[in-house]
Parts: C-alpha cells; sequence; structure tokens
C-alpha cells in the first residue's frame, strides 16, 4: 500500500540482540493521522515477545487502531502470545468458510477433467484462486481443506480453555528454561532473541558454528530424530534490517 | 526449534543434550585440524 502511495508508514527499529522494540520509539512515530500500529506480537523466528502491552498503554497510541500479528497454526508462539494478549478476541468461524473444493466434487466436473499443472501438482499450488478446484486431488476431495482445521482450532480451543492460559504459561516457561540452561555456555552453539526467560516464547532459532541451517538440520533428524525447520531464517534474524519492525502507518 | 504444551522437560533436555553433543563434536574436530 506504501508502494502504491495509498499509506505511508514508518519502520521503528528494533534492539540489535533481541529484537526487542522500545514503546518509546513507538510512541515517536506517531502521528496526529496516524491509523493504525502494527507489530509481530511473538516472533515464530527468535521467539521474542514484543512489550504490546506497554505500547498499548501509550496515550497517543489510544487515538489509533492497532494489532498485533500472530501464527494462527497453533505453534508455540501463538499460545504462549496469548498470555499477554487478553484483549484478544476468540476467533469466530462461520460457515463462509467453505472451500472450494467441497463444490469441486461435482459430478458435472467429472466429465471436464482438466489435467494438473506439471507444477505444484501434489500440492495443489495453483489452486487457491476463488472457485472450483480445476485438477485431482482437489476436485474429488469431499467436504472443505478448512474444514480440517476448523474442527482442529475448536478442539485446540477447548482443549486450552481446559487447561487454563495459566497453567499452559508455567509450563511452557519451565520448557524455555530447561531449554536456556541446556544450551548456555556450549562452545560454537548460540540462540537468538532475547538471552533468557524475558520477552520470549518458547521458539529458538539456534546455530552450531561450522554448520548452516539445513546440514544442522539433516543431522538433528537423520541422527536425533528431532525435526526442525531449517528455512534460512538466518539471515533475516532481528539484527538484519529486513527483520519484521513493527509500523506505524498513516493515510495519505 | 519451537515448544508445545505437549512436550516435555525430558524431551526438551532430549534435544538441548543432542545441540550441545553436535556442537561439542564439530568444535572438536575443528581443534583437531588445527
Amino acid at each position: 500500500m506504501a508502494e502504491r502511495g495509498w499509506i505511508e508508514q514508518t519502520r521503528v527499529p528494533i534492539e540489535p540482540g533481541t529484537g526487542l522494540v522500545d514503546p518509546e520509539d513507538i510512541r515517536k512515530a506517531i502521528r496526529p493521522d496516524t491509523k493504525l500500529i502494527a507489530v509481530t506480537h511473538a516472533s515464530n523466528v527468535t521467539g521474542t515477545v514484543q512489550p504490546v502491552r506497554e505500547i498499548g498503554r501509550s496515550r497517543a497510541s489510544t487515538a489509533s487502531r492497532w494489532s498485533w500479528t500472530r501464527p494462527i497454526r497453533g505453534t508455540s508462539a501463538d499460545r504462549r502470545a496469548g498470555r499477554t494478549s487478553s484483549t484478544c478476541s476468540p476467533l469466530r468461524v462461520t460457515r463462509d468458510c467453505s472451500a472450494p473444493a467441497a463444490r469441486a466434487s461435482s459430478t458435472s466436473a467429472r466429465h471436464r477433467e482438466d489435467p494438473a499443472p506439471a507444477q505444484g501438482r501434489r500440492h495443489g499450488i495453483g489452486q487457491r484462486a476463488a472457485g472450483p478446484a480445476r485438477f485431482p486431488p482437489d476436485k474429488y476431495e469431499p467436504g472443505s481443506h478448512n474444514a480440517i482445521g476448523i474442527a482442529g482450532l475448536a478442539a485446540g480451543v477447548a482443549w486450552v480453555a481446559e487447561q487454563t492460559v495459566e497453567k499452559l504459561y508455567e509450563h511452557d516457561l519451565d520448557l524455555v528454561r530447561t531449554f536456556i540452561d541446556g544450551v548456555s555456555d556450549v562452545e560454537g552453539l548460540i540462540y537468538h532473541g532475547p538471552q533468557g526467560v524475558r520477552h520470549r516464547v518458547g521458539v529458538f532459532s539456534v546455530q552450531v558454528s561450522g554448520y548452516d541451517a539445513h546440514e544442522l538440520a539433516v543431522i538433528l533428524e537423520t541422527t536425533y530424530g528431532i525435526l526442525t525447520r531449517p528455512a534460512s531464517t538466518a539471515h533475516r534474524l532481528p539484527m538484519r534490517r529486513s527483520a519484521p519492525q513493527p509500523v506505524v502507518a498513516r493515510h495519505v | 526449534l519451537s515448544f508445545g504444551p505437549f512436550l516435555s522437560k525430558q524431551d526438551v533436555k532430549y534435544a538441548t543434550d543432542a545441540l550441545a553433543e553436535i556442537a561439542m563434536m564439530r568444535h572438536a574436530a575443528a581443534v583437531t585440524k588445527r
């Protein structure tokens, strides 16, 4: 939107070592015509938890809408983020979430089978556009892909409510502490983000000297049976300028 | 790595032991090479 000239935005710098933003810097970036303050609450890369409560308390920010992004697939970052975002409303799930696949199971589609494109056949890439899925396997799958996610979300929310957020937080805190104790002072091993249990969730990006992310992931999987996500996010960690930064946006 | 509520402290300890072992073996190999 900024590129199209619809808005102006200010990217607020973060503290390089931790990825934390100073609420005061956010306050300074707010102008009378500010409409939105967007902050990633819990980073699913470094585990950094931004001080959203302090940012929200800023008098200037109360005049603006503001939001924080959260992972939505049940990552620990999402669950832990819930501990301080008590003002978040539960998601409302409606039947409007029906997916094209539901409509694609009509019998008429059977007679007009399009070959799947060479690329993206297995993962349904290219079927994201609105309308019926055009090629297998999606076109013959009954119901909606979203239905699985919706059912999972409902079960997850019920489970969290039963366990209580406080209890889950205590357990996660215990795990974070265990992890930090286990990797601290190991030669050649570092983890990014806040160095301690404060301002973080149970998501860790680690580096072992001498290995790139993919090499480390292969060793962890093949030797220890530990699955990780070796996304090449190392170059996007907070100390680099392309890390997600809080944005203060205004209409032009 | 990320933790969910279904993991135990033993699970996390297993992961940190693995990481420490990898790092120490790599470090030892580097020292030997020198």
